[in-house]
């Protein structure tokens, strides 16, 4: 069937010309050709570079600016070192945190989630214990009192060695879980830069300054977007972001249709972590910043930091070089780590029910930590768990944990996905959608679903593939290629069917298929009940379930 | 047109200039958004143009170019997922009188575009580009290869399953 072409269906190119039909916007060639002109050129020694930012809905020409900004402004003036960054003489601008530190953070209350954080620690490169979350996993955390997933924005994002030791700036993205923003590259005298030194040509490095905006007019076609948390993509909206370590230096006028920055300064990119860090754009904020490749990824937090706990109790190191290696590890993993389950449901693919949740909770409340399960309401809140082996499991137990449902009070009788804390605490993820024949949709279904009623949550009951994206034949780097080599999608029956041709499919988020599927890319594809967050014509998966082990 | 005029940007203007409308309404053919269309449009040059470089044989321009707007629409097509919007274009009466109740032919041609619409957003980005490339645009299977950058076989296997994934959708829509 598939040797010959079908032949052109005219109702298909009717209905395709009538999609495609009507006037270009007679601003179209105009704004291309604008944004062609402010596309970086590749001829170097241009003096200062001559920003025109006519259309700001261009992500990707916006990168390309920042970065050629931060280089001709390098150029115009010569780096001198002028020393450490000013006092205070404290975490995060002279120093990481120390691997105990860490341990006693992510032993404490829950973070804001996206907090992000420097700490000198070692990862242990495993991607077989944290196979359940929306990212890949990079490893695991040596040195902690339980075990803190390490996870990253890509794929690309792996450890290339079985431990990497080094400062690593992290967001915190829940109980027992980090995402990894970068490897820092440490200035010689202190973990930061400053922004009149020389920045690293690559990779990813702190720089101790203050973030500043200078507005601009122009017509907005966007709202203010994050991008992902690892990796935010925002635009700067109708405005030209820089870091200064003088703020109040004089600033050079304006040329016409750019801005620069104060005098010393460098522009960057910062529209995405505003947003997700909730840095105003109104003053000047100073902080230590994770930079990377023209782009601000992140404001460290200023973290109030806990005592180390006993058990972790290690001399925390002074000030000093982040390059050192960190102290020895204070609390070694005991024994193999197993693999952890994924998102968890109840037998014959229900929802849990309040006793059953409670009983795997004791089971292994710390190898939860982060899981996702779903559970018929009432959700449990103060319940006892024992530990496992307890004798008496009714009985309250040493070195049991109190459930504490955190958030919104789950309504009884409806169905919720709940994630796990490790510090006692129950988070919501959201209600689940049902449906008159039950909650666990097919694809059409729930596609169906989503269209008639809008995002939501999902149990969909697919197949997990991916497909080779379109070649490229771009240089490396180039943001479109870097998103082009694999899609993942949910399909109604396995694409190498005989009979797939009709099969269903749905978009969902990049390198999903190794997320929650395998490493093993020729295993493809993998059924299952998946959690799904379902907007427009694409998805997110937020868990694969499986039946909780009685 | 040579290479190194292709690289020049007075030339690559003019390249501009006579593909846009191209590019523009294989972008809203594949897009269904004018808005996201214009926005394709405009990375698709942009990125053209930075990685011109790239480009070996200029005898491939278009080919490479439509490689290029390929990306830009999937990724337009991400964007719009990660925010939730859904658009519905329904055609515009001639005459530009307002669709009446009475005026059955036009109530079906919406209705009929409705459905065709909303079963289209049901397919992934490749599976509507490749429908409009050999559906609307007739372009000849190897052209097509050359835009996806897969083999003519793969292309014409996408095609059936392309074509089959919209008769079910549509299906689906009617009901």
């Amino acid at each position: 069937m598939n040797g010959q072409l079908p032949p052109i269906d005219s109702e298909i190119r009717d209905q395709l010309a009538r999609r495609s039909a009507g006037r270009m916007p007679e601003s179209l060639l105009a704004d291309v050709l604008t944004a062609v002109d402010s596309a970086p050129a590749r001829r170097g020694g241009d003096g200062w570079p001559r920003l025109i930012w006519p259309v700001p809905r261009l992500a990707v020409a916006g990168m390309g600016i920042a970065l050629v900004a931060i280089l001709a402004v390098a150029i115009a003036f010569p780096a001198v070192r002028t020393g450490p960054a000013a006092p205070p003489a404290s975490y995060p601008a002279d120093r990481a945190l120390t691997t105990a530190e860490l341990a006693a953070v992510m032993a404490g209350p829950a973070l804001a989630t996206n907090t992000a954080l420097v700490a000198a620690v070692t990862i242990d490169a495993r991607n077989d214990v944290c196979p359940m979350n929306r990212y890949p996993t990079v490893g695991v955390v040596d040195g902690m009192a339980s075990q803190v997933c390490v996870m990253g924005a890509t794929l690309a994002a792996q450890i290339q060695v079985p431990k990497a030791t080094g400062t690593f700036a992290f967001r915190y993205l829940g109980p027992g879980y980090l995402g990894l923003l970068g490897e820092i590259t440490p200035a010689s005298v202190k973990p930061a830069f400053r922004v009149a030194d020389n920045w690293p040509g690559s990779g990813t490095f702190l720089v101790v300054g203050w973030l500043g905006a200078d507005p601009y007019p122009c017509p907005t076609y966007l709202a203010t977007l994050g991008g992902d948390p690892l990796d935010p993509d925002g635009q700067d909206q109708c405005e030209s972001n820089w870091l200064a370590d003088d703020p109040s230096a004089a600033q050079p006028a304006s040329s016409a249709g750019g801005v620069l920055p104060p005098v010393g300064g460098k522009i960057v990119q910062a529209g995405g972590m505003r947003v997700i860090d909730a840095v105003p754009n109104d003053v000047p904020v100073l902080g230590t910043y994770v930079v990377r490749g023209g782009r601000v990824l992140a404001k460290v937090a200023n973290l109030s930091l806990p005592a180390p706990s006993p058990e972790a109790a290690t001399p925390s190191p002074t000030a000093g070089p982040s390059a050192a290696p960190p102290e020895t590890p204070v609390a070694e993993p005991s024994g193999v780590l197993s693999p952890a389950p994924l998102g968890l449901l109840g037998p014959g693919n229900r929802p849990l029910t309040e006793a059953e949740f409670a009983a795997v909770w004791a089971a292994d409340p710390a190898h939860l930590a982060g899981r996702i399960a779903i559970v018929k309401g009432p959700v449990p809140t103060g319940f006892e768990c024992s530990p496992v082996g307890a004798a008496d499991a009714a009985g309250p137990s040493p070195g049991c944990r109190i459930a504490v449902l955190d958030g919104q009070i789950a309504a009884d009788g409806h169905y919720w996905a709940i994630q796990v804390g490790s510090n006692g605490k129950l988070a919501i993820v959201g209600e689940v959608t049902v449906f008159q024949a039950g909650y666990v949709f097919t694809l059409d279904q729930a596609l169906e679903s989503s269209g008639n009623s809008g995002a939501g949550l999902r149990v969909v009951d697919a197949w997990l593939d991916w497909e080779p994206s379109l070649a490229c034949d771009m240089p490396g780097g180039d943001p479109l290629c870097q998103a082009g080599a694999m899609w993942s999608r949910l399909t109604s029956a396995p694409l190498a069917q005989p009979n797939a041709d009709a099969a269903t499919q749905l978009d969902v988020q990049l390198g999903a298929y190794q997320i929650f599927g395998s490493k093993d890319l020729e295993a493809r594809p993998i059924h299952g009940l998946y959690l799904v967050q379902s907007g427009g014509s694409s998805a997110t998966i937020l868990a694969r379930l499986e039946v909780a082990a009685p | 047109m040579s290479a190194a005029d292709a690289r020049d940007r007075a030339a690559f203007d003019a390249l501009v200039r006579s593909r846009i409308d191209a590019v523009y309404r294989t972008s809203l053919a594949i897009l269904g958004d004018q808005a996201d269309a214009a926005d394709a449009t405009q990375e698709t040059f942009v990125s053209a143009w930075c990685h011109r470089d790239a480009l070996r044989d200029p005898d491939l321009f278009d080919a490479w170019l439509g490689r290029i707007n390929l990306n830009a629409c999937r990724q337009q097509l991400r964007r719009r997922g990660r925010t939730g919007v859904r658009e519905l274009r329904l055609p515009e009466p001639e005459d530009g009188r307002e669709p009446a109740s009475t005026d059955r032919a036009l109530a079906d041609r919406t209705a009929d575009a409705d459905a065709f619409d909303r079963a289209f957003a049901r397919l992934s980005a490749d599976d509507r580009a490749v429908l409009v490339l050999h559906h609307l645009q007739e372009r000849p299977v190897a052209q097509i290869a050359a835009a996806f950058g897969s083999p003519e076989g793969t292309i014409k296997s996408r095609l059936h399953r392309a074509r089959a994934a919209l008769e079910s959708a549509l299906a689906k829509e009617s009901r």
